[in-house]
């Protein structure tokens, strides 16, 4: 064999191993489960259960209490998420969640809040339904910076997406339009 | 021109230092996969899924991907020294030789053969493809290499943990088709870097030595950065790294590559007009 077919047979080998190697890294360690659900679907996972009941954009007038105004902050986005356990045993404190709110185009990048349990939440408020169950109101602000070239009508008219992500490599993505 | 394409691609892909600027990009390639991505490769592998607590800190937290850990992508010390020190890189394999086939009158022959527009289109071409080459190469071997060790998950804005992000050039591309996004980074430094390594052909004639010509597009690179640095304007330097380019700073990015190609094109020209060659 001369020299220049053993390169060939080294490259085709190393070619073969390595696509088996990403192969088996992506079934073994990737494929995130992702699901797609409706506005006021109630979706199940994790021994709770989680539905989006409102999505409003509030106009700085109807600035809930503890958003102060300025004329950087435009609009805010307010979801409503209703959280309840399933398992009688658990309470909703321990459930995982984190939502972000996105807007494609002009900016995708509005404030994030991280919900993790119900002591430890770095934005919006709860509310105590039952024994079992919560809601949350998560705001998300939209600054001049980010909103710049939008009028409110235009914002309204806007697709939005948001993200629930339950345990890492799981999120459920609710196809929501504005209302 | 074909034979002259193929002569001048031979000295430019068979020598030894376009697979020492390979090497050099790869091992700066190597370091980050050796800091990053294998820690990362050894902690995705050792999740325990049903431990609570892990789940709870971890909870809706990206967890290292191809995408996320890439060089280009994450950033980080490595990926500013690659694209610090590429216009070297990419002049090292071949620049010299503009300087060399004039010295020693190798140009000479081969316009006798080819002709002299057809010299210098082989030049200016082969001069753009290894600067381009020198650039991407080791990107794409570092990606395959970084595909083997962590999975091809889908990046999501609601972990950020590269520098790209919303208001990034070709931001929402990432986020929703990752590998055109990869592709497309490759594409616009292959093409970024080509031109960079073209202006030793624009200022080859002006040196004195062979090491000048192939300095020349890192000294214009690093001056333009400073005098920019200075003044508070996107340099050609932060224009080609993309993932971290926000999308506002694109217009003044563009201006410098439109400058580039008109300063080759107009060098070019005056080349193939030159009548007292030979």
């Amino acid at each position: 064999m001369n020299r220049k077919r053993v390169v060939t047979v080294a490259a085709v080998a190393v070619c073969i191993a390595a696509a088996f190697a990403v192969w088996n890294v992506n079934v073994k360690y990737g494929v995130p489960k992702k699901e797609i659900h409706p506005m006021e679907a109630a979706v199940r996972a994790n021994g709770y259960e989680y539905q989006v009941r409102e999505c409003r954009l509030l106009e700085p007038e109807d600035f809930p209490e503890g958003i102060e105004k300025t004329d950087e902050l435009k609009a805010v986005l307010v979801v409503k998420i209703y959280l309840r356990s399933l398992d009688g045993n658990k309470s909703v404190s321990g459930a995982n969640l984190m939502v972000q709110g996105g807007m494609w185009g002009n900016s995708m990048d509005l404030e994030l809040f991280y919900v993790f349990n119900e002591e430890v939440i770095s934005g919006g408020w709860n509310k105590k339904i039952d024994e079992n169950g919560i809601e949350l109101w998560i705001p998300f602000r939209m600054y001049a910076v980010q909103v710049a070239d939008f009028s409110l009508e235009e914002m309204k008219s806007e697709q939005y997406e948001l993200v629930i992500s339950l345990t890492p490599f799981r999120s459920i993505t609710l196809d929501m339009e504005n209302d | 021109m074909k034979r002259l394409l193929k002569i001048e691609m031979e000295r430019a892909f068979h020598g030894s230092l376009f697979v020492l600027a390979v090497l050099i990009g790869m091992g700066i390639f190597a370091a980050h996969i050796y800091q990053i991505v294998l820690p990362d490769a050894v902690f995705i592998r050792n999740i325990d899924w049903n431990d609570e607590v892990f789940l709870k800190v971890y909870a809706g937290m990206q967890l290292p991907n191809l995408y996320t850990d890439y060089m280009e992508i994450f950033g980080g010390s490595f990926s500013i020294l690659y694209h610090f020190i590429l216009p070297v890189l990419t002049g090292l394999p071949y620049a010299y030789t503009l300087f060399t086939d004039a010295k020693y009158h190798y140009m000479d022959q081969l316009i006798l053969r080819g002709g002299q527009k057809e010299y210098y289109r082989a030049k200016l071409f082969v001069q753009f493809l290894t600067g381009g080459c020198v650039a991407v190469l080791p990107m794409i071997l570092s990606f395959a290499v970084t595909a083997v060790l962590l999975p091809a998950t889908r990046p999501e804005l609601i972990s950020p943990t590269c520098i790209i992000y919303g208001a990034s050039v070709l931001g929402e591309l990432f986020y929703r088709h990752p590998l055109v996004y990869v592709i497309m980074l490759w594409f616009i430094d292959f093409a970024g870097f080509g031109i960079i390594s073209c202006l030793s052909y624009v200022f080859c004639e002006l040196m004195e030595n062979r090491f000048m010509v192939v300095l020349v597009p890192f000294v214009l690179y690093f001056c333009q950065y400073v005098v920019c640095s200075a003044f508070g304007i996107t340099s050609v330097r932060e224009g080609l790294r993309i993932a971290a380019l926000r999308q506002d700073k694109v217009h003044e990015v563009v201006p410098y590559v439109i400058g580039m190609l008109v300063l080759v094109c107009v060098s070019h020209c005056m080349k193939i007009r030159k009548r007292d060659l030979l």
